[in-house]
């Protein structure tokens, strides 16, 4: 079976998009494992399938053919409440823009999580607390994310993603929106993540800056799989 | 171009169209059916008042009219007829002869209008002979006979072939007497004629009144009704001085003045109509735009001039005001056809809709074009002026402040107030987010709390409406509750006394919440003065007992009410003075049925005037006192009824239950108000349906102005809830905090609803509602009176309040069933 450090696997993955009768095929035929500890990209040009194939990953979406584990459990027959739970529990999720829930402040954001899994009031205070300093965003606790720039909002979504201990983060084009400075910063901040607290990340990009950060670099064409190389660090 | 871009815009956003539409649609629905009620009932009551007797229009000797008297009698009526059928407007008249008489069969009578008229010009001007449901018309050649109402049957217990004994002041002044024979009974459904109508031939009646060739009245049927005004007074002129020409709304002024009262409490229900389905049209069109402030931005940035940018905006209201009045117009028009051919069947509420002349069972709706075009003029003015306000508010925008997105956003945000989510975070999501669109959520709790108003005041209007009715109505006439010998009510016959009523009073006295109890003698009679005879209700009192069950004696606007021993006197009502050409002092003739089976005759000078405003009080009742009306009728120390006040009129059942178990004697019955006054016991029905129909009106467009704000919270926020659930937010608490939303907007829209309702309606319950001076003449329902006192009744608004909470929690079920069920990764893609 799998070998122990395989936190995710996919077998023979496609999606097709039906669009008024013409089908898209946004990936077509998907072999591919993540082991614990990765820090890996996806890069490819645009329409290549890197954010479906995030999506599939992260339980958002359902694969038209083959098969998902994540944590060893097979997500692909799964229903919608299955699904939402797998996300609370194993998946952290970064998007593009507008990530953060706007009527919520930086700190109500990162609670949000635990509250939903349950954590008790004052534990997740503390632990949204020391996240958001740790990831050097003390002081602003109380902004609400449009009082906050587009640098900061990302950290509080990248903290808001690993407050919950996940399994795997998925940031999807995290640096786009972002002046290559912050993007930096960002990045910097998550291969730190990466390195002291062992997060497994895999991002999308385009981005050459993330490109060159990250350890495994995964080439998307047309729905397939390019090329997959492991780089020294 | 543009219109092309608007009606894009309309397709995109097919969902909110549809709301807008239909909110658009069911106002005008709505109206259109109401005012076609309406109209139904005020065409149904001219057009039967007028067809079984009136007659569109009648010509007199001048004065007849307002002093009704055989002196004023046509001697040369042939003559005059001709003249009137020379007119080429008048399609048929008949010549008339009306007198007073009472009727009586055995131990019973009434006064009744004695009408002679000539059977074969008769039947060309009314259709009374078609109204025959027994027997047979008169025919041609008749020379005796009569044809009675049948209430009148019932009440004298006659049928076709028995002989009906008519007594009555003849021309010279003396009395006379006739035996007839019944022919035939007629069922116009109209009480002034079922009860009280005896028509006999012409000769007939001539010979009986002593007044051979006379006529007092022709009535004519026009060709066209509407051509009434002009063959008026045409008519006046070939006449000239020495008649009157008197059209309908002259001769029926209780028809009138019931038109008059529906036009004003249609009036009052219509306003309040338009205004809730304004709002109601007003939300989705303000939101339609609001919304969109981002993209208006993109098209003001590209260069759009500010003028198109209003123009566009216009165009959508305007192509969406149009289909829903198309819609609307369908609809409404539809129904509102289809019960014009089918007629409403009120038969349950007979007795209710009879107090309005001419209406009985069944009504008609009338659709009407004229009515339609306003209705949709009003109402597509108001979609087009609500959305000017947004039109110019999207006009006069900043691009860049536009295109960043809610201009509101930053200005609300605020720092600082770091307290720990303490509120569940759903609630506080929610709490949040309705603050976050101000402007919107200002204008739905508007438009809801405005329609909270709305029903509140209805029903305080309704309520306090129909407890002044059952008030005014019980304490004038009947109290509470009426002690008798069983069957004494149907025809109030005189040998159904209760005998000697000592010790029954003392045992009512004693009963529990028996606040008052009094004894009376009632019995229908027949009043004249020198020159005319009216038929009454002559009610014999014990004065000083009296005043504490019913309050009549406030009512006095003459002289003083009776004191015991006052026993050669008699109080009347205004209108049967007037009508008897009566003023204080006067000699009034009072005959009635005795209970030794002879006609009873006294004469008593009238000591007191009173005026209560309700015609059938004011117009047919007589009080004597109680030893008086006892000598009339030969009844010893017997008394007809006991007349009972309540403490709690509200407990009236049980009391009745408890009277009914402890008051044991032959043949006594212990009768409630509601089937002593059938009439006001339904008046009070319909109204309750009249609210129930206007409530699910109000309610309906109210439900979906606030489904289509849920609607919109969700939509531009598709993006915000697929994060949510990329975060693993389940379904339910998606939905959940939907519900959380739309129940804070519907908590604050009560609050403000219910505190300015409930304002309103205390307001008014103080000042009173003066709607008198619409109602010139007299209102036909007992105890209507011109000024309303609105009255707020918990319990009555309190179910339809929660109803209503729940009716809008249940409408922005969908909306959030379809937040929960978006697909998060396409949600995320959403912009
Ligand atoms: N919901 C959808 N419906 C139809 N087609 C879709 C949908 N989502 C993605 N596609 C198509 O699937 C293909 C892959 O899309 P995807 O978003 O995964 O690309 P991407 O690599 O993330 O591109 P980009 O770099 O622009 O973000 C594209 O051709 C896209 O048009
Ligand atoms: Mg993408």
């Amino acid at each position: 079976m799998n070998a122990p450090d395989v936190v995710v696997k996919l077998e023979g993955i496609t999606k097709v998009y039906r669009q008024e009768s013409v089908a898209v095929h946004a990936l077509a035929g998907i072999d591919l494992q993540i082991r614990k500890g990765d820090f890996a990209v996806l890069v490819g040009p645009s329409g290549s399938g890197k954010t479906t194939l995030l999506n599939l990953i992260g339980g958002l979406d359902s694969p038209t053919s083959g098969s998902i584990w994540v944590a060893g459990v097979e997500i692909g027959r799964m229903s919608r409440s299955q699904l939402s739970r797998l996300r609370l529990r194993d998946i952290g999720f970064v998007f593009q823009e507008f990530n953060l829930i706007p009527v919520l402040s930086a700190l109500e954001n990162v609670e949000f999580i635990m509250l939903l899994q349950g954590v008790p009031p004052g534990e997740r205070r503390n632990r949204s607390v020391a996240l958001l300093k740790e990831l050097g965003l003390e002081g602003l606790e109380h902004r609400r994310p449009n009082q906050l720039s587009g640098g900061q909002q990302q950290r509080v979504a990248v903290a808001r993603a690993i407050a919950a201990e996940p399994i795997i983060v998925l940031p999807d084009e995290p640096t786009a929106n972002l002046d290559s400075k912050a993007g930096g910063a960002l990045m910097d901040l998550m291969r730190r993540l990466n390195e002291e607290k062992g997060v497994t990340f895999v991002f999308s990009t385009h981005d050459p800056m993330v490109v060159e950060r990250a350890r495994r670099v995964i080439r998307l064409r047309d729905g397939r799989i390019e090329a997959d190389e492991l780089r020294p660090t | 171009m543009l219109l092309t871009l608007a009606w894009r815009n309309v397709w995109r956003n097919r969902r909110r169209s549809a709301i807008t539409l239909s909110a658009i649609a069911v106002g005008v629905a709505a109206l259109t059916f109401v005012w076609g009620f309406i109209d139904g009932m005020n065409r149904e009551m001219v057009a039967n008042t007028t067809r079984y007797f009136a007659g569109d229009m009648q010509i007199h000797l001048r004065g007849y009219h307002e002093d009704q008297t055989l002196d004023l009698a046509m001697t040369n009526a042939a003559a005059v007829l001709g003249t009137v059928l020379a007119d080429p407007a008048v399609a048929a008249a008949s010549v008339r002869l009306e007198g007073r008489a009472l009727a009586s069969r055995g131990d019973k009578s009434r006064g009744v209008a004695l009408v002679g008229i000539a059977p074969g010009q008769e039947v060309r001007v009314t259709d009374l002979f078609k109204a025959i449901v027994a027997g047979s018309p008169l025919s041609a050649t008749a020379t005796n006979g009569v044809l009675i109402g049948s209430r009148l049957a019932e009440v004298l217990r006659l049928t076709v072939g028995d002989e009906l004994i008519l007594v009555g002041q003849a021309y010279d002044g003396s009395v006379a007497s006739s035996r007839v024979p019944v022919r035939g009974v007629f069922e116009t459904k109209i009480d002034e004629l079922d009860g009280f109508l005896a028509v006999m031939p012409l000769d007939a009646v001539r010979d009986f009144l002593a007044a051979p060739g006379g006529g007092t009245a022709i009535a004519l049927r026009l060709k066209d009704p509407g051509a009434l005004p002009a063959a008026e007074a045409r008519l006046r002129m070939s006449l000239g001085e020495r008649y009157e020409v008197i059209g309908w709304p002259t001769l029926l002024p209780m028809v009138v003045a019931s038109v008059r009262y529906h036009e004003v409490t249609g009036f009052v229900v219509l306003t309040i109509f338009f205004i809730v389905v304004a709002a109601g049209v007003a939300n989705p069109v303000l939101m339609a735009v609001l919304e969109r402030t981002r993209e208006f931005g993109v098209m003001l940035a590209v260069g759009t001039s500010q003028a198109r940018l209003l123009r566009v905006v216009l165009y959508e209201a305007i192509l969406l005001g149009l289909f829903g009045l198309v819609l609307g117009n369908a609809v409404g028009v539809g129904v509102t056809m289809f019960f014009q051919y089918q007629g409403i069947d009120f038969t349950a509420f007979e007795a209710g809709l009879r107090t309005m002349p001419g209406l009985s069972d069944v009504v008609y709706p009338v659709a009407r074009l004229d009515r339609s075009l306003m209705i949709s003029a009003v109402v597509f003015g108001t979609a087009c002026l609500v959305s000017l306000y947004p039109a110019g508010k999207a006009a006069l925008l900043e691009p860049v402040t536009a295109m960043r997105g809610m201009a509101g956003l930053s200005r609300r945000a605020r720092g600082g107030g770091g307290t720990a989510i303490r509120l569940p975070v759903f609630v506080l999501v929610a709490a949040r987010n309705i603050l976050r669109n101000p402007r919107r959520t200002a204008i739905t709790v508007g438009g809801t709390a405005f329609a909270i108003v709305a029903f509140v005041f209805l029903f305080g209007y309704y309520d306090g409406f129909s407890e002044q009715i059952i008030d005014n109505s019980t304490r004038y006439l009947t109290g509470h509750v009426q002690v008798e010998r069983a069957g004494f009510r149907q025809d109030l016959s005189t040998d159904l006394s209760l005998g000697s009523s000592d010790t029954l009073l003392a045992q009512l006295r004693g009963a529990p919440n028996v606040e008052a109890a009094a004894p009376r003698i009632q019995a229908q009679g027949i009043a004249s003065s020198t020159t005319k005879s009216e038929g009454i209700l002559l009610i014999g009192i014990s004065p000083e007992v009296e005043r504490k069950v019913t309050f009549i004696d406030r009512a006095m606007v003459e002289g003083a009410m009776l004191r015991t021993g006052d026993d050669r006197s008699i109080v009347v009502g205004r209108k049967l003075a007037e009508t008897l050409n009566l003023r204080m002092g006067d000699k009034v003739v009072v005959m009635a049925q005795a209970a030794d089976g002879e006609l009873g005759t006294a004469a008593y000078r009238i000591s007191g005037i009173f005026a209560t405003e309700s015609a059938s009080f004011d117009g047919g009742i007589g009080y004597v006192t109680l030893s008086a009306a006892q000598s009339l009728l030969a009844l010893g120390t017997g008394v007809s009824t006991i007349n009972v006040r309540l403490a709690d009129p509200a407990a009236l059942d049980e009391t009745v239950d408890t009277l009914r178990r402890h008051l044991r004697g032959p043949g006594l019955t212990i009768v409630s108000w509601p089937a002593l006054l059938p009439q006001v016991d339904e008046m009070v029905r319909v109204i309750r349906i009249m609210r129930a129909i206007v409530l699910v009106i109000v309610f309906a467009v109210t439900a979906l102005a606030v489904m289509n704000t849920v609607f919109m919270t969700v939509a531009e926020r598709t993006r915000e809830f697929g994060v949510m659930m990329a975060l693993g937010t389940s379904p339910g608490a998606v939905v959940r905090l939907v519900i959380y939303e739309t129940f804070a907007l519907m908590t604050m829209a009560s609050l403000l609803g219910y505190s300015l309702g409930v304002l309103l309606v205390t307001y008014f319950a103080r000042r009173g509602l003066d709607l008198s001076r619409f109602f010139e003449g007299y209102v036909t329902i007992p105890g209507v009176t011109g000024i309303a006192y609105p009255r707020l009744v918990v319990a009555s608004i309190l179910g339809p309040g929660i109803v209503l909470f729940l009716a809008t929690i249940l409408a922005s079920l969908y909306p959030a069933w379809r937040a929960a069920r978006l697909d998060p990764a396409r949600a995320i893609r959403h912009a």
